[in-house]
């Protein structure tokens, strides 16, 4: 321990965060007011001593690519858990291909109408609710609250490493150009906070309408408890300078400063998040 | 008019005809259980139908959204007694989400769909919109090789002497859009008020519920399953685009993806008063911390952390 270093980033997924996380997927570029520009759809590996599991399956257009990342890095051992963090096509809509390819994996989530999806795959998905736990050698997923989220989710927290894994959480979109999609937070500028506030306004559609500052206390709370070294959010480059992340992507929580047209008008400012019930 | 014929002969168990000779459901049923949880309350009872629409005049076919994979037999049974010799065949979706389109991969192929359709650019200035437009077309083009194109809300088009019109959905989580029939004056929405069960798995898969079953209490239950953010928030602006929906669009009879088609304009009118009035009494509910319940304390919170 101690001995291994992070490669320099390459400009393109995969990357090799940790001897026993990998960053996969890709993003997926769109021309927007005549520049390129990109949004990630993550997916990742942990790798224990004993078992490995992957974060949410990916987006189909990267399927060939992260098929063959999570097989480089798992080497000759087989995926053992497959983690949708929620039933959407980015996250949840590649689980029969990683099933196929690894055929003893189990599926776990909180995603109980996934045998009406593939009910010829039923017999393998595990339901899991928040406080579950699997053990992987050195190291737990432990399943935790999704204080931000569209569908029910599930986030989760790698012990060890101390990863906090949060779906569509923490996302950004980034002015990023091809070439920086593996740039962790800590490698490229900070993301610019109106376009993080475009995409929750849009991909959360509830912050629209509400004073997502109320959520604050329950976020802070829960950093404070798991102390995570990096986050990994399957919309937005992997953070790893988390003090400096977490108030820009909550000030990208705040509604009515996107330069969209905002449905309500933003609340007045309180001195104190309020108590939750 | 109850237009519901369920006596109409030559159509297979899984095609319910809910207009004579224009619209059908096709679909199975399944029992209130754990595995819907993801749409129903926990203590719903009996029977749930789950359903994708057909839409067929004058050679035209058009379905909506493709069903569930697990009726995947009954969606097959239920195209290939309605498709005939149709010369134009369409597939437009309410929604990206896996209970809508896992079916379409075969839908397309084994019944040769012309086009698929699918609601985008909410609004052409907004990135995001964009963004999750290219998601969704590059993951239909990966799983389909039928053209694909994006529709706008609005008009779009005729089905013989059918009339369809895409409207924005007021209440949704991912983007949704719900298609409103204007000479049947059915309204089609998605995810949208499937709190009605079958009494049994026979059916019947049509109903006019009676006042005691929409109440504000049942819908109220049914949102809080998939629209929980509907609770303590500002929802003022999404009464308002409910209620536009409604201006100007009679409504004889809803068709949502799961649940019975709810019939009768009466029963339509007091599901629309009483989601309204649930809307205001969701608004005042008091936040909770989703972090009740959740006592997790990692073994060594402040460690250094090892790789």
């Amino acid at each position: 321990m101690g001995e291994w270093k992070r490669a320099d980033p390459t400009g393109e997924l995969p990357r090799v965060v940790t001897p026993n996380l990998l960053w996969t997927g890709g993003c997926l570029s769109i021309e927007y007011q005549g520049e390129l520009a990109h949004g990630h759809f993550s997916t990742y590996v942990v790798r224990g001593s004993e078992k490995a599991m992957l974060v949410d399956t990916g987006h189909a257009s990267h399927w060939s690519a992260a098929e063959k990342h999570v097989e480089d890095f798992l080497g000759d051992r087989p995926l053992d858990y497959i983690f949708p963090t929620h039933g959407e096509f980015p996250h949840g809509g590649l689980v029969a291909h990683w099933m196929k390819k690894y055929p003893n994996a189990i599926c776990v989530g909180d995603l109980p109408e996934y045998p009406l999806y593939w009910p010829h795959l039923a017999d393998r998905m595990r339901q899991i609710k928040v406080g579950d736990e699997i053990d992987l050698g050195d190291r737990k997923m432990v399943f935790v609250p999704a204080i931000w989220r569209d569908l029910t989710t599930l986030w989760a927290f790698e012990t060890t490493g101390r990863v906090l894994f949060v779906s569509d959480g923490f996302a950004y979109l980034h002015y990023h150009k091809a070439g920086h999609c593996d740039f962790m937070t800590s490698e490229h500028a900070p993301p610019d906070v109106k376009l993080i506030q475009f995409f929750n306004e849009r991909a959360l559609r509830w912050t629209r309408y509400t004073d997502t500052r109320e959520t604050f206390a329950d976020l802070d709370e829960m950093l404070r408890r798991l102390n995570p070294l990096m986050i990994a959010a399957a919309h937005g480059g992997v953070i790893d300078t988390t003090a400096e992340m977490i108030p820009l992507v909550k000030d990208g929580m705040l509604m009515g400063q996107s330069g969209a047209p905002a449905t309500i008008v933003k609340m007045p400012a309180k001195d104190k998040a309020p108590t939750t019930a | 008019m109850n237009m519901h014929d369920p006596s109409r002969p030559g159509l297979p168990a899984s095609v319910t005809e809910i207009c004579p000779g224009a619209i059908y459901s096709l679909g199975g049923v399944l029992p209130a259980d754990a595995r819907l949880a993801a749409w129903i309350p926990r203590d719903v009872r009996g029977f749930i139908p789950f359903q994708c629409y057909v839409l067929r005049d004058g050679g035209q076919f058009l379905m909506l959204d493709g069903g569930l994979p697990v009726h995947r037999d009954e969606v097959r049974a239920g195209i290939q007694a309605l498709v005939g010799e149709s010369h134009e065949r369409r597939f437009m979706m309410t929604r990206r989400e896996l209970d809508t389109i896992m079916n379409l991969p075969w839908i397309a192929h084994d019944f040769q769909f012309q086009t698929l359709y699918c609601g985008g650019d909410l609004s052409p200035i907004d990135f995001f919109e964009k963004m999750d437009d290219a998601n969704i077309d590059a993951h239909i083009k990966t799983l389909v090789d039928t053209p694909f194109e994006f529709l706008k809300p609005g008009p779009v088009g005729k089905v013989g002497k059918l009339e369809l019109e895409m409207l924005r959905s007021p209440l949704m989580v991912l983007p949704t859009f719900w298609f409103y029939e204007k000479t049947t004056r059915t309204l089609f929405t998605s995810d949208c008020w499937g709190f009605l069960p079958q009494p049994s798995s026979g059916g019947p898969r049509v109903r006019t519920p009676s006042n005691e079953e929409i109440t504000g209490e049942r819908i109220e239950k049914f949102l809080s399953v998939k629209f929980d953010w509907l609770a303590s928030i500002d929802n003022t602006p999404l009464s308002r685009d409910l209620e536009n929906v409604f201006d100007g669009r009679p409504v004889d009879r809803i068709c949502p993806n799961f649940g019975c088609v709810i019939e009768g304009r009466a029963a339509v009118d007091r599901v629309v008063e009483q989601t309204l009035l649930t809307l205001q009494t969701m608004a005042k509910i008091p936040r909770s911390s989703t972090l009740a319940g959740w006592n997790y304390q990692p073994e060594s919170p402040s460690g250094a952390g090892q790789q």
